[in-house]
């Protein structure tokens, strides 16, 4: 059990998370949030690369900075922005961090060949990684978060860069390695963590603002999304009046999905929500902003 | 071990390496290059450096009364020598030069015997010509020495020195000028390309890993924070072995100079341009010279993993570094490698410079590491 208790945390003046308590036991979370929420500063905390202003982090009872080297030998950790060493091969890098992982040598190549086969990149295993597309560089990411077999694994925006078909291809792979595990991954593509995320956790000014299965979180806006056809002449008018989920063009008319707290009209259809809904809906103020 | 051969190879990698031949290169060909194929060349100090050859082979570690009337004889010879050439030319009869004393009074500027003087010392170069002025002139230093030793001393204590030196006669030793201007000179050189190797090679150490945000998989990963360490660690050791590395070559070629007999030899003669504070042998000061260098590139080497650990890209770690590394290059070649335990700077001034210097790169060292363990990794 991986819990956050009363946690805060701050660059100088400038606060980003306040009083944050989760709990993780094994399973998937999907950290979402928009940009700048402070997913990757709790992630930092998590892997112990930033510090708390206040609160603990512990890990079955003991704080995480005090088991030191006993609580990063059972963490695996794909940063926002993974660094690499250009002029080295695949095989050579996840070589290296194995001796940091400190995994006995020939357990290390038997992991490494291991690794490689499963994220597919086996047959270029030795060439120089500056070769290697965003992708690959991307799964190279992947497998040395994995090398040490770890009870906790954290990936922060895994599936940034890459595209649509490895997504899918690293959907299924997290699948498959998060049994027995705390996996956290952190993301502001929905549709990443829909199907694999047993919890999801967003986080609005600064806080926790809902941990849930998806389900839950969902109810909360049962009976409030509705989709109806309408003119496109009405379009503004309608979106003043309702928040506007998506819309999509259908013949000559335009189908929107959108919030209302009634049925106002027959020819609504009342729809049941699904997390984006919620997501565009909670964070409509930044969105609005961002866009 | 493993983590540190790793950082070692980091250190040592293909294009580093192919990088630092070519400015060890660069640098032997602009500054080293002179001093050891001048040294044979070079009048009148090669012609000293044979004179003095002789000498050790004559009369060992030091000239005492005895030998230096053989010494005077030597001169007499010499004299003899450089008669028996002129007299052996016609065109000296002609114009009335019959032997050496009148060769040194001829009237040059009568244009004539003066294209006679450079014939003989300049285009034919004759060895006895060379010689015999200085000579001479060491003669008058043997006659003279406590009084030559005596004018050095500029306050109490190097008098002091001074009087210490003249008690054990250790002013007669058979050790000159021109050997160890030389070394001083090819050692400045030395030190210099091994001081900007290191800051070459130590720069990236910290930087590199920074930079690419590859200390998040670092410190997140079982070795944690210890990494910086390691990576302090392997920095000395990379020093170490470059530093070695760079001693034995040019070691290799100084040979050449041939100066290994006088290894043994007292550096406070008088015919020698140091006083120093400690009775050294040449082995002895090149010993201290290279120790020296060492603890200066290990310093160097400290400092430089500072500068490294605390940029973020290479052009503002470069731009602390130049002018660090010139600083510590120009003052260590002026003060702490050029003429070491000279008197004319105080007693233990070298003494404190060191450790000044090694207590400074450590304590920057160890407040950078105590900083790091607990800081918020926020780049
Ligand atoms: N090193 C830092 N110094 C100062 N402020 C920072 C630093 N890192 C992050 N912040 C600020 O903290 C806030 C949260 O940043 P964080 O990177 O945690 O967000 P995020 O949810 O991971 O965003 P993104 O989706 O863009 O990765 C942002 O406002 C950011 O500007
Ligand atoms: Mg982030």
């Amino acid at each position: 059990m991986l819990i956050v208790t009363n946690v805060s945390k701050s660059y100088g003046k400038l606060s980003v998370l306040e009083n944050i308590d989760i709990e993780f036991s094994n399973g998937v979370y999907g950290l979402l949030a928009p940009n700048g929420a402070g997913k990757t500063t709790l992630i930092k905390m998590l892997t112990t690369l930033l510090f708390p202003n206040e609160g603990e982090i512990l890990y079955n009872g003991t704080n995480i900075f005090h088991m030191g080297d006993g609580y990063r030998d059972i963490l695996g950790y794909l940063p926002q922005e993974f660094g690499y060493y250009k002029n080295y091969s695949a095989r050579q890098f996840l070589n290296y961090l194995a001796a940091l992982k400190g995994l006995e040598r020939n357990l290390a190549k038997v992991r490494i060949n291991e690794l490689l086969e499963l994220v597919g990149l086996a047959n270029v295993a030795d060439k120089k990684m500056k070769k290697y597309s965003g992708g690959m560089v991307q799964r190279v990411g992947i497998a040395q978060a994995m090398l040490n077999d770890p009870k906790i694994l954290i990936l922060d925006e895994p599936t940034a860069g890459l595209d649509p078909k490895e997504r899918v291809r690293f959907r299924n792979l997290l699948a498959e390695l998060s049994r027995d595990k705390i996996v956290i991954l952190s993301t502001h593509i929905v549709s990443d963590i829909e199907s694999i995320a047993n919890e999801i956790i967003m986080i609005k000014d600064k806080k926790v603002l809902y941990k849930d299965s998806i389900n839950s979180i969902c109810k909360t806006l049962e009976g409030m999304v509705y989709e109806t056809s309408i003119d496109y002449a009405q379009a503004n008018r309608f979106r003043n009046h309702y928040f506007s989920l998506s819309e999509k063009q259908e013949g000559d008319k335009m189908k929107i999905r959108f919030i209302s707290e009634n049925k106002l009209d027959d020819s609504w259809e009342s729809v049941s929500p699904n997390i984006e809904d919620v997501f565009l809906y909670v964070y409509k103020d930044e969105v609005i902003k961002e866009g | 071990m493993r983590i540190l051969a790793h950082e070692l190879k980091k250190i040592f990698n293909i294009k580093t390496i192919i990088l630092l031949i070519l400015i060890n290169i660069i640098m032997y060909f602009l500054f080293t290059e002179y001093d050891i194929n001048s040294f044979t060349i070079n009048r009148p100090s090669y012609d000293i450096y044979k004179m003095f050859v002789e000498m050790e082979e004559a009369y060992g570690e030091f000239m005492d009364e005895e030998e230096f009337q053989d010494f005077i004889i030597k001169y007499e010879e010499a004299i003899k020598e450089a008669d028996a050439y002129i007299q052996s030319r016609e065109d000296f009869k002609r114009a009335g030069v019959n032997n050496y004393e009148d060769f040194i009074n001829m009237d040059r500027e009568n244009e004539d015997l003066n294209q006679l003087y450079y014939d003989v010392v300049f285009d034919k170069g004759i060895d006895v010509f060379w010689q015999l002025p200085w000579r001479k002139e060491y003669i008058k230093y043997y006659e003279n020495r406590e009084e030559l030793m005596l004018a050095q001393a500029a306050n109490e204590k190097q008098e002091l020195r001074v009087k210490e030196i003249l008690d054990k006669g250790l002013e007669t030793s058979v050790f000159n000028h021109a050997v160890f201007f030389n070394y001083n000179s090819l050692m400045k050189s030395v030190s210099t390309s091994i001081l900007v190797s290191v800051m070459f090679i130590i720069t990236p150490i910290y930087l590199r890993d920074n930079k690419d945000k590859i200390n998040y998989l670092q410190y997140t990963s079982k070795i944690g924070r210890r990494i910086f360490k390691k990576k302090l660690l392997a920095g000395l050791l990379a020093t170490f072995i470059l530093v070695t590395i760079q001693f034995i070559c040019f070691f290799s070629i100084y040979s050449t100079n041939n100066t290994s007999m006088f290894f043994n030899k007292n550096i406070n003669s008088i015919y020698n341009t140091i006083i120093s504070w400690y009775d050294l042998t040449f082995i002895h000061y090149i010993t201290i010279s290279v120790i020296g260098t060492y603890i200066l590139a290990l310093a160097i080497t400290l400092i430089s993993m500072l500068v490294s650990s605390l940029g973020q890209s290479y052009i503002a770690v470069i731009g602390i570094q130049l002018p660090i590394g010139f600083f510590i290059i120009i003052t260590a070649s002026r003060y702490l490698i050029n003429y070491m335990t000279s008197i004319s700077y105080p007693k233990y001034f070298l003494e404190l410079a060191y450790v000044v210097l090694i207590l400074i790169s450590l304590i920057l060292m160890i407040t950078r590491w105590k900083k790091e363990k607990q800081a918020d990794i926020l780049y």
